[in-house]
């Protein structure tokens, strides 16, 4: 019995390690601040694309609020920002 | 009688197409030939003239023309732009190749704004202040900006074009 309680725990633990991070909802503020950095590319843009996700913001910009599309705007603009700054040579 | 029913069947539907000009011209002497930009228009009955700025080789042209005919307006400050364009690029000499669809939609007003997921020339994209091109899944992407008069304001919207490999068009792959 002890053993099968081990056994559930150590999965248990191992299916919460193996858990996403939880998207961080970025304010706007946060996204004009954002430290847009080419050596950790991956794993912001990686990040943005989760916030997009949640977000979930309608692909027509005539469809969104003010405060939507602007937001909308800051973060495909950021998204945007490592295919035109970050280029491999 | 056949004939006449006939013939007005076809005139109300030419009256009814609405039809759109997309152009855009590359020297072939290596001369740049950028969109066309600050587009004013100014109409009176069965005429439209317009204004506006092209660059070349960098440099902002001003031009102006105007066009008349029973058309709609809107088709006439088209055919404005493209005489007036045409005239001007003809006495820069030089060779030109000009790409142009004219696309006509019955029924309904031609799509003015771009939308993601269309097809367009180059030069129908205009300029973003990012103006550099990159790769983006292997295909030649740039920025653009677009202006959109609106009753009351001017809309600016920000985008993505990339060139659909092997041909002139481009594909608006995102927008905001």
């Amino acid at each position: 019995m002890k053993y099968i309680s081990i056994v559930l725990i150590l999965a248990l633990v191992g299916c919460n390690e193996n858990q996403a991070a939880p998207v961080k909802n970025l304010s706007y503020q946060e996204l004009v601040n954002f430290p847009f950095d080419c050596r950790y590319a991956e794993q912001q843009l990686a990040m943005l694309k989760d916030l997009q996700k949640l977000k979930n913001y309608d692909s027509d910009p005539d469809k969104l609020t003010e405060y939507a599309r602007s937001y909308n705007g800051r973060l495909k603009a950021s998204i945007w920002w490592y295919s035109y700054n970050c280029a491999k040579s | 009688m056949k004939k006449l029913l006939l013939l007005s069947a076809v005139i109300s539907q030419m009256a009814f197409a609405e039809c759109d000009i997309r152009s855009a011209s590359v020297n072939q002497n290596q001369t740049q030939v950028g969109p066309v930009t600050n587009l004013v228009k100014e109409f009176s009955p069965r005429k439209c003239s317009v204004k506006f700025q092209i660059t070349v080789n960098g440099k902002n042209q001003s031009l102006e023309g105007s066009w008349s005919g029973t058309e709609p307006p809107e088709h006439l400050c088209n055919y404005a732009v493209e005489q007036t364009r045409k005239e001007f690029l003809v006495n820069m000499g030089g060779t030109f190749r000009t790409d142009a669809v004219t696309s006509c939609i019955e029924g309904s007003r031609p799509q003015k704004k771009l939308r993601i997921g269309d097809a367009v020339l180059e030069a129908e994209a205009g300029p973003s202040p990012i103006k550099q091109y990159f790769l983006y899944e292997l295909t030649r992407c740039r920025m653009f900006q677009e202006q959109v008069d609106t009753v009351d304001k001017t809309e600016t919207y920000n985008g993505v074009i990339c060139q659909i490999k092997h041909t002139n068009y481009w594909r608006v792959v995102d927008k905001w």
